[in-house]
């Protein structure tokens, strides 16, 4: 039982002793039982290696954090790449191959997709905008320019009613000397239904093809 | 009459070209009514000054509305109309400044200088629906478009805007298709820089 009791006491020490850790009475008291009991032997040999594997684990993931940190620091040229790629890439200009490997980074660092998702919200802003701005413009300048580009007066009413005025007056005026029993010469009638026709063709605003189909 | 009218509103604009090509006025018209809003935006961009807007606008209108026949591929338009659009804002500034704004920014080809902030923005008119919170940031976009120099102002407002292709851009403002590409993505990365708070989400 004493035995027993001493055993799990040194046990506990196991880790400080290995380290050196304890005061020189007990780092001799463990030395002592050590060198009697193969049990607490046995598991002070296990710790040991257990201690020092677990040490030169560490030791190796500090040269590889070391190492990535150098990578990393490689990686910022690769990254500025990406970065100036990038506009053009969101406009679907790049080559195909550039475009590849920018797909390529953004599945390697997903952090890069961030800086695509913020050009996207930049289009957005812009886009939304661009419809304030169009909502502004309240004047319809269509007929003024159509009308410039005929170059006529941009004085619609005024137009239409000139032409539906001077369209009606020589129809009738024709009608009438078609229709009335005026002697005329055969010739002067036919000119005159010629230019009937001819008048319904240039100033009637819609029929053009009734009109031309009344030429023949 | 009506009836031909409602006609054209149902066409592409592929087919109103084509019709109005061919003298068909109401067709034309229609063009116009469809575009007048996208161009003056366009030149509510382009210029900070933000002087004779409307002006602007009816000449460009009215300068493709003239030369429509001279365009032999309707699907062209966007690019063949916005270069109407772009020598019309240059032909004015370069009457509004002796000095043509673009030398000392084009003089850094090399595209290492930085951007630098125009800091007279005069007459500067803000759009009604500035008291609202989405009028204050569609303002804040439209200071921010306007504080970049003209030939940066000029390749975002084709590409973000207009929707034009890098190469159609090159044409455009006589530049190499490289130097649009950087033009683009630096003035993406000063509006990024100008509009953070707004781009997070
Ligand atoms: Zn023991």
């Amino acid at each position: 039982m004493t035995q027993s009791i001493t055993c799990k006491k040194v046990t506990s020490l196991l880790a400080l002793y290995i380290d050196n850790k304890l005061d020189p009475r007990m780092q001799l008291f463990v030395k002592q039982h050590l060198e009697i009991c193969p049990y607490c032997h046995k598991k002070y040999i296990m710790l040991k290696q257990l201690i020092s594997e677990l040490r030169n684990a560490y030791k190796d993931m500090i040269q590889d954090t070391a190492a990535e940190e150098k990578h990393r620091q490689f990686n910022i040229k690769e990254y500025e790449k990406f970065h100036t790629n990038l506009s053009a890439y969101f406009d679907n200009e790049l080559p195909l191959n550039e475009s590849v490997s920018m797909k390529k980074y953004m599945i390697k660092f997903p952090n890069a997709r961030k800086d695509l998702e913020e050009m996207y919200n930049l289009h957005k802003i812009i886009n939304s905008s661009l419809l304030c701005v169009k909502k502004t413009l309240n004047e319809d300048y269509s007929k003024t320019i159509c009308y410039r580009v005929l170059g006529k007066n941009p004085d619609f009413k005024k137009q239409i009613t000139l032409k539906i005025a001077s369209f009606v007056g020589i129809i009738i005026m024709l009608a009438t000397l078609i229709t009335a029993n005026i002697p005329i010469g055969k010739t002067v009638k036919e000119k005159s239904i010629k230019l009937f026709k001819k008048t319904i063709y240039v100033h009637s605003p819609i029929n053009h093809e009734l009109a031309s189909d009344l030429m023949q | 009459m009506h009836l031909v009218k409602r006609h054209h509103k149902n066409l592409s604009r592929d087919n109103l070209i084509l019709l109005a090509q061919q003298d068909d006025y109401h067709a034309l018209e229609e063009l116009i009514k469809r575009e007048q809003k996208n161009v003056y935006a366009s030149f509510y961009y382009l210029d900070p000054n933000r002087q004779d807007i409307p002006d602007l606008t009816q000449e460009a209108l009215f300068r493709m509305a003239k030369n429509i026949k001279k365009l032999r591929d309707p699907k062209k338009f966007q690019s063949w109309f916005n270069q109407i659009i772009t020598n019309l804002f240059h032909d004015e500034m370069r009457k509004k400044y002796k000095k043509p704004q673009t030398l000392s920014i084009d003089a850094d080809t090399s595209e290492q200088s930085n951007i630098v902030n125009i800091t007279e923005l005069r007459d500067k008119k803000k759009l009604p629906a500035e008291s609202t919170l989405a009028g204050e940031l569609n303002n804040k976009i439209i200071s921010a478009i306007h504080t970049l120099p003209e030939p940066f102002r000029v390749a975002i407002v084709l590409r973000e805007l207009q929707g034009l292709s890098y190469e159609e851009i090159s044409n455009i403002t006589q530049t190499s298709i490289g130097t649009i590409k950087s033009r683009i993505a630096r003035a993406r990365t000063k509006l990024q820089e100008n509009l953070k708070p707004y781009l997070i989400q």
